[in-house]
């Protein structure tokens, strides 16, 4: 892996960004969504840190963040400051359905910048699809206090889930109007698989055809 | 008391609030995990119950879950922060790859892919699901690109033969299996693609069909290509199966 602020091997500039919040309020899963696309509902609780390549197409190149996913949970701590060390850039996350892991984020705030100074941070409510919400819009105030950046994002829904990595992004780059574009999608090699093999996948699918689908509405795909 | 002074009180930068024991968030999670959120906030207790009483009866929470910003707009302005930039990038001329290709299908899709391990269905992404041809080689491929990321979640040349058919449990998805090239390495996948209509889903499958057809016409029938690597593989170990035996016959 390259070292904080180097390229990686093959030319992309990259930061590293600590991922930081109580357990359970869904920082894994943000991370997964980016990467893998699935939404992950099982919650096991992240074991030290996990390091994450999470990369973007902007009109100002490709990007890299290590991801730098951290447990939540005080008895799966770990290394703690050690984590947090060279981070160029963080989000705090809490869950708007849980007061108690708003009210812990001066924790983690004060925690990050006792080792990272000056760098840009967001804060993100999570969760906020859930109708029976906790922690109002007014109600978050830290971020005003300490000058960082807040979203309010559902890594269910997607709702915002670009979003805080495009401002750091921003900040990062020094461009307030830097913008994701299109990965280049290159022209994907014609495979031929030998009918055995064919075969195998075709009694494959016709048990996957009669799983069901992930739970969820239909509202992010009307047309 | 103002909602700011409240958040003031109770979120005090000094405060010691990981002093409290870590058993709730770990029992408040365990509930996330085996019931889905609204499990999690019935789970909230008495302490869910008291700061509904301190807002003095603020509702529109289907609305903030939905809108964010839009309820009060509090909470997401830009905020004015300045720091120093880490790398200096140039702007790029932007390439989708797609240039040269045309789109013989397009539509907002919900994309799965198969976890053989675990054995479920795991979404892929949401985005526009299309099947592109090139205006030259006339190759065709399906391709698929999540929103507002812009990253693409399937991408893979439409092969002669590819059955796609309707998933057992929804009329308005299909399911088919190819070798996808969506992260820049070949991976088998078994896809399922879902949409707004029933319509629509058959709609992409009769394109998805029509283009392998066309594909056929241009690259021949499945499991039968001239240059595919088993093919030259098979050949090779008939040809050593064949000398072997040569020498052997001369040895007797």
């Amino acid at each position: 892996m390259a070292l904080p602020g180097q390229q990686t091997p093959d030319g992309v500039p990259s930061f590293k960004l600590v991922l930081v919040g109580d357990g359970g309020t869904g920082k894994t899963t943000f991370v997964k969504r980016h990467l893998t696309g699935e939404f992950e509902k099982k919650y096991e609780p992240t074991i030290g840190v996990e390091v994450h390549p999470l990369d973007f197409t902007t009109n100002r190149g490709k990007i890299r963040f290590y991801c730098w996913d951290t447990a939540g949970q005080e008895k799966f701590g770990g290394l703690r400051d050690g984590y947090y060390i060279h981070g160029q850039c963080a989000i705090i996350m809490f869950d708007v359905t849980s007061r108690l892991t708003y009210k812990n984020v001066p924790t983690w705030h004060r925690d990050l910048c006792r080792v990272c100074e000056n760098i840009p941070i967001v804060l993100c409510g999570n969760k906020v699809d859930v109708k029976n919400r906790q922690v109002k819009p007014k109600q978050v105030t830290f971020h005003r206090k300490k000058n960082l950046q807040y979203h309010e994002i559902s890594a269910k829904s997607n709702y915002n889930y670009e979003k805080p990595f495009l401002y750091l992004a921003r900040k990062l780059v020094g461009d307030p109007n830097l913008h994701f574009v299109e990965q280049v999608a290159l022209a994907p090699p014609e495979v031929q698989i030998d009918i055995q093999q064919q075969q195998e996948y075709e009694k494959q699918l016709q048990e996957a055809a009669n799983m069901p689908l992930p739970d969820g509405d239909d509202d992010d795909i009307a047309e | 008391m103002s909602a700011e002074e409240q958040a003031k009180t109770e979120v005090a930068p000094d405060e010691e609030p990981k002093a409290a024991s870590p058993t709730p968030i770990f029992g408040a999670s365990s509930t996330f995990g085996g019931t889905g959120f609204g499990g999690f906030a019935a789970g909230g207790g008495g302490f869910a119950a008291k700061a509904a009483a301190g807002e003095g009866g603020e509702g529109g929470d289907a609305a903030a879950a939905e809108g964010g910003e839009e309820e009060d707009g509090a909470g997401e302005e830009e905020c004015k922060a300045e720091f120093k930039p880490i790398v200096q990038l140039d702007e790029v001329e932007v390439s989708t790859g797609e240039e040269e290709e045309e789109a013989l299908f397009d539509a907002k899709c919900k994309l799965y892919r198969y976890d053989n391990d675990a054995g479920e269905w795991k979404e892929r992404g949401v985005g526009q699901g299309r099947i592109l041809q090139h205006k030259e080689n006339k190759k065709i491929r399906f391709l698929m690109r999540q929103d507002k990321t812009l990253k693409i979640r399937g991408n893979h040349i439409i092969m002669p033969g590819t059955k796609v058919q309707e998933h057992g449990g929804s009329d308005k998805a299909m399911v088919w299996s190819c070798v996808d090239f969506a992260d820049e390495s070949q991976r088998m996948e078994l896809f399922c693609i879902r949409f707004a209509s029933p319509e629509r889903a058959q709609q992409f499958q009769a394109a998805y069909h029509e283009a392998g057809k066309k594909m056929e016409a241009l690259i021949g029938t499945p499991g039968f290509a001239e240059e595919s690597e088993d093919k030259k593989a098979v050949d090779e170990l008939a040809g050593e199966v064949e000398a072997k035996a040569t020498v052997e016959d001369k040895a007797e």
